[in-house]
This record gives C-alpha cells, sequence and structure tokens, in this order.
C-alpha cells in the first residue's frame, strides 16, 4: 500500500535526552534512575496532573512522551486511535508484583500495583488525560517493528476510521527507557515511511 | 473492506477438548467452575474453573519435545496443530499467527523454574511458537487487557486487508496462577461462589482458564460466520472502574453497527464478568443502544473469566449456538440486577436468528463490540 500520510511531531525520550522534531527539548548530564528522569522531565513541564504520581513508570514515561506531542498538535477530545507496542509489556510493574506476593514475611498484593500489570493501561492514562474515546491496540515485538506499523496504520487511516494515529514504541525498565512516539496524519514535516520512522528512531542521542 | 469469516474453531477448557464438546456440555447445564484446594494459586479453597493436569498430560502426549514447552505453551501449540489438521489450513507466507493473551507466561514471573528468565515474555512466547512450527511469518502477539481476543479477530481482519495475507488463526490464551489470583483478590473483585453474572445476588468474577483459536479466511464455505462489523473504544474515564455511562461500550456497539450492511443481532454475548460495575455498565450501554429486548448471555457462569481467551472462547461458543439454533442460559442468573432490564436468556431456547453480538470490556477503559453474520452461499 502505498504511504499517503505524514508524521507531524514526534517525541525520543532515551539516555536522559528529550528529543522533539530534530530539537532538543530536555536533557540531565548526570546518571539518574529512570524513576529520578521522569520526576525531573514531569517537573520541567510544569504540569499539574496528580494522577501521575500514582502511575508505574511505563505510564509515566508515555504520558509525559505524549505531552510533548500534544504540545505541538493538538489531538484533546479527538478520535485518535492509539496503536502503541513494546517487548517487556508491563514488565516493571509484573516483578514488583511478583515480589510482593512471593515474599517470606507479609505476601500480600496491593491493587494499586496490580492494574499496572497490563501494558495497555498507558493508553487508559492517555486516554483519560486528553478526552481519547478511541480505539487502542498494545502489541507486542521483540524490537521496534517499523515496519509493521506503518503499513497497519496506512490501512487503519486508509479505511477511514480514524484521521490520525498515535502510534509508536514504549519500554521502560527500572534502569532505562526507549520510548518513541509520533502523530501520523494528513500533513507533516515527515514522511510517514518505514525508513523515515527508523531515521527518527535510530538518531544518536 | 473485503469481507472475512470465520471458518474454524477449537476450545481447549475445562469442558473438554473440543468446540463440540464444550458446547454439548455447556448445552446439558455444566459448568467448568469448581472448589480447588490449590495453594500453589490462593491460601484457602477458592472457586475457579482450571485445566486439569490430567488434561495437560494427555495433551503433551500429543506434542514432540512437549518437556521443552511451558504449560501455556503446550495448549497453544495443541490448539492451534489441532485447528490446522481439522481444517487443512497450508502453513505458508500467506498465513498469519496472532496471540492474544493478557499475561502469558506469567507464572514463570519470580519464581525458580526449569524455564530462563526471558521466557516470561510474550514476544519470547511468540518466537517458541512460530520455530514449533517452522512458520515464516512472526507471531503477531496483542495484549490488551480483558478485550484481547476480540481486538485480536478484529485486528486479523483488519490485516487481512492486505493481499499480503489470505488467512489467519487467531488464538486466545491465559492461565489461572498466582500472579493472577492474588491482583483480583486484592481489588476484592473475586466472587466466593461461582460467579453470577448480571443477577442481583452478584459478588464478583471466577476466574477461568482456556485456549481458544479461530480459523479466519477470506473464503467463505457452508458455515462460515462473517465478521459483519466491528467498534472498539475507549471510556477515557478510569483505569480500573468501568464508565458509568457505558460511554466506550456504546460507542462501539454504535461503529459496529454503522460498519455492518444490516445489522440485527438476534442474540448478545456480553462480557458479564459478575462484577457489581461491570455488568450495571453493560445495561446501560445496552439500554442507550436500544437493545434492551434482545436476548443476551454471559458464558462466564461456565468458565469464569478467561482474560484474553474470553473473547475467542465466547465467540466460538455463540456460534455454535447459532448452529445448533439454541441460545444458552446465562448460568447462574435469577432476578435482575441491573438498573436496566435485560433480557436475560433463563432457559436454553430454540432460535433461528443469524447473526449475534459479542461484546467485551476491560481494565484501562478499552472496549470491543463485534457483530457477527452466518454466511449465506
Amino acid at each position: 500500500m502505498e504511504n499517503t500520510h505524514r508524521i507531524s511531531t514526534y517525541c525520543l525520550i532515551r539516555n536522559n535526552k528529550v528529543i522533539c522534531d530534530s530539537e532538543i527539548r530536555f536533557s540531565v548530564e548526570k546518571s539518574v534512575s529512570t524513576s529520578d528522569f521522569f520526576k525531573e522531565l514531569y517537573r520541567y513541564q510544569s504540569l499539574e496532573y496528580p494522577k501521575f504520581h500514582k502511575m508505574d513508570l511505563l505510564c509515566k514515561g508515555s504520558f509525559l512522551a505524549t505531552e510533548f506531542i500534544v504540545e505541538k498538535q493538538p489531538i484533546t477530545g479527538q478520535n485518535v486511535p492509539l496503536i502503541i507496542s513494546n517487548f517487556s509489556s508491563s514488565g516493571v510493574s509484573d516483578s514488583k508484583h511478583a515480589q510482593m506476593i512471593y515474599r517470606e514475611e507479609d505476601p500480600l498484593a496491593s491493587p494499586s500495583v496490580f492494574v499496572y500489570t497490563l501494558p495497555n493501561i498507558l493508553m487508559g492514562e492517555i486516554s483519560i488525560r486528553h478526552k481519547l474515546h478511541s480505539e487502542n491496540i498494545f502489541y507486542i515485538f521483540d524490537s521496534f517493528n517499523a515496519g509493521f506499523l506503518t503499513k497497519y496504520n496506512e490501512q487503519i487511516l486508509a479505511s477511514g476510521k480514524a484521521e490520525k494515529i498515535l502510534s509508536g514504541w514504549v519500554e521502560v525498565t527500572e534502569e532505562s527507557f526507549d520510548i518513541f512516539l509520533y502523530l501520523v496524519e494528513k500533513k507533516g514535516k515527515y514522511l510517514h515511511s518505514k525508513e523515515q520512522i527508523l531515521e527518527l528512531y535510530k538518531q544518536k542521542l | 473492506m473485503e469481507d472475512v469469516f470465520i471458518t474454524g474453531d477449537h476450545i481447549i477448557s475445562p469442558l473438554g477438548n473440543t468446540s463440540l464438546e464444550n458446547f454439548s456440555r455447556i448445552m446439558h447445564n455444566e459448568s467448568g467452575i469448581q472448589l480447588h484446594h490449590s495453594p500453589d494459586i490462593h491460601e484457602t479453597s477458592f472457586y475457579s474453573s482450571l485445566i486439569d493436569e490430567e488434561t495437560v498430560s494427555e495433551i503433551k502426549k500429543r506434542i514432540k519435545n512437549s518437556d521443552k514447552f511451558t504449560r501455556l505453551e503446550n495448549l497453544i501449540i495443541y490448539s492451534i496443530q489441532t485447528l490446522i489438521e481439522s481444517n487443512s489450513i497450508p502453513l505458508d507466507d500467506k498465513t498469519l499467527l496472532i496471540l492474544s493473551s493478557t499475561k502469558g507466561n506469567i507464572s514463570l514471573q519470580g519464581r525458580n523454574t526449569q524455564f530462563p528468565g526471558e521466557r516470561v515474555y510474550l514476544s519470547v512466547m511468540g518466537q517458541v511458537i512460530q520455530d514449533y512450527f517452522k512458520h515464516r511469518n512472526s507471531v503477531v502477539i496483542i495484549s490488551n487487557a480483558c478485550i484481547s481476543g476480540s481486538l485480536a479477530i478484529s485486528v486479523a481482519r483488519d490485516l487481512l486487508q492486505s493481499p499480503q495475507y489470505e488467512r489467519a488463526i487467531v488464538i486466545g490464551a491465559d492461565e489461572i496462577s498466582k500472579f493472577i489470583f492474588s491482583g483480583f483478590s486484592s481489588f476484592q473483585a473475586v466472587s466466593p461462589e461461582p460467579c453470577r453474572p448480571f443477577d442481583s445476588d452478584r459478588s464478583g468474577v471466577t476466574l477461568g482458564e482456556a485456549v481458544a483459536s479461530v480459523y479466519l479466511s477470506k473464503k467463505p464455505k457452508e458455515g462460515a460466520f462473517l465478521i459483519e462489523g466491528v467498534g472498539s473504544f475507549n471510556d477515557a474515564n478510569h483505569i480500573s472502574g468501568p464508565s458509568r455511562t457505558g460511554e466506550g461500550l456504546y460507542r462501539s456497539i454504535e461503529q459496529a453497527f454503522k460498519d455492518s450492511e444490516n445489522p440485527d443481532p438476534g442474540f448478545i454475548s456480553a462480557h458479564g464478568t459478575a462484577t457489581l460495575y461491570n455488568d450495571e455498565m453493560e445495561s446501560i450501554a445496552f439500554g442507550r443502544a436500544n437493545l434492551l429486548d434482545i436476548p443476551v448471555n454471559s458464558f462466564k457462569g461456565y468458565y469464569g473469566h478467561t482474560l484474553g481467551a474470553s473473547g475467542i472462547l465466547e465467540t466460538i461458543l455463540s456460534i455454535h449456538s447459532l448452529h445448533n439454533q439454541m441460545l444458552i442460559k446465562s448460568m447462574g442468573y435469577f432476578q435482575q440486577g441491573t438498573s436496566q432490564a435485560l433480557n436475560i436468556i433463563k432457559e436454553n431456547s430454540e432460535s433461528n436468528i443469524k447473526s449475534f453480538l459479542k461484546t467485551a470490556s476491560g481494565f484501562g477503559g478499552s472496549n470491543i463490540a463485534t457483530l457477527f453474520t452466518k454466511y449465506n452461499s
């Protein structure tokens, strides 16, 4: 299928840096944990969204990346499907939940941890924040599969189901993060092709 | 949009290892839900619908090098293998394998087992399955909470729009472990008795296990079911509680109808988990969509909530209901327990309807509605 759409804006968060549309938006020089980096980024964005503090790391990272996208291209209240992927699903919360229920002393599950043991919850958080009553699909790949997503997204847009899609890759662990979200629509700076997407994703930070 | 049909199916559950056996047993009011004493899953006894280990051993005898695979992988491989054999499915480049699961091999998480730690990842499970069948296409994996199974059918239909693919095998699979049980318990969402969807005395879910597969093809055959329309929308309201207005599900149903040529569902296979909020939300959404007269059931009374498998399992049971011209009663239901009076099926009844609506909702605010219609040559 021909790629008829464009990428209007993207956000890449990796190696303690945030890049949006080829511009460095935020960086931290010293080595920090994922959790501290997201805290600093939240402060930088001067958000007041108490729900943020309850989220797990996967949701926090995806949420923050989406804030950069929405700042450039408002999508609030629109029909924008979220088609997002990663490798380790909700791995960070999975191991936290497992540690709690298998520990020798006082093994006990916590609902506030368990609820995050599903990767699609991050799309729920983004939907609540930006009032998106749209379709959500969470794919698991062994690595960012630009070829699959590009084809799939073009097809969804061609079907007329929606005019914009927020798509990408959100891999987050306690130690590192690799987040790449982008908005596909009719017009934009970048071509919506596998090659272009990989070039943006693979840029050195 | 090019038509896509369900032309074959297979179920492994506590009620049997074929779809026919499963349907025959629910038609005779049998339920897979039993009282279990299994400290590996929960300290005290609990109701659940679990595939017994004898069945698993029998299935493993049919799998080459079965000891190399986890319990769930063996069941998945068996289901795919059986579906391929009974439908003579060619496993070439034009065939897609699509797996839907909420938690896959999560029972390995945080435990010492014979399997390497990476085996807990769904994409590793996908690779294991691809390798077993020596398939050239990567297994497409969807993990979208409790709508995973229905969503995988919808995604398969989308993917089959490409001339690259002719057919797809869509598998839904989840098993119950301490990981999952303890989480649902912590939400106080597990019923102390077998679950009773839509009943006034319902008190939560019963968890269940199943592996269910469907064969999707662009070429129909007698007895096939057309995937006529799909809608899937988020509530944008709460990550663990359903919307009070049924917004996402209502929009999903409306879209599924818009997507269809002549929507006329004769029955609804609802999600019906038997939690207070889910069933109430569904009744509101069905009310808003003017569906209160349509006969509705939940299959959860027979199987419990089989998570990522539920959408596929319940779609297959609905298809067999229409094949047998028999609507199956909603087990555990006695008295109206939702603000909107639904037309819950109280006794198995004969019916010659041609079309049904399958709905599902899940954590993260996700919802899906799919309309299926019997193919008529």
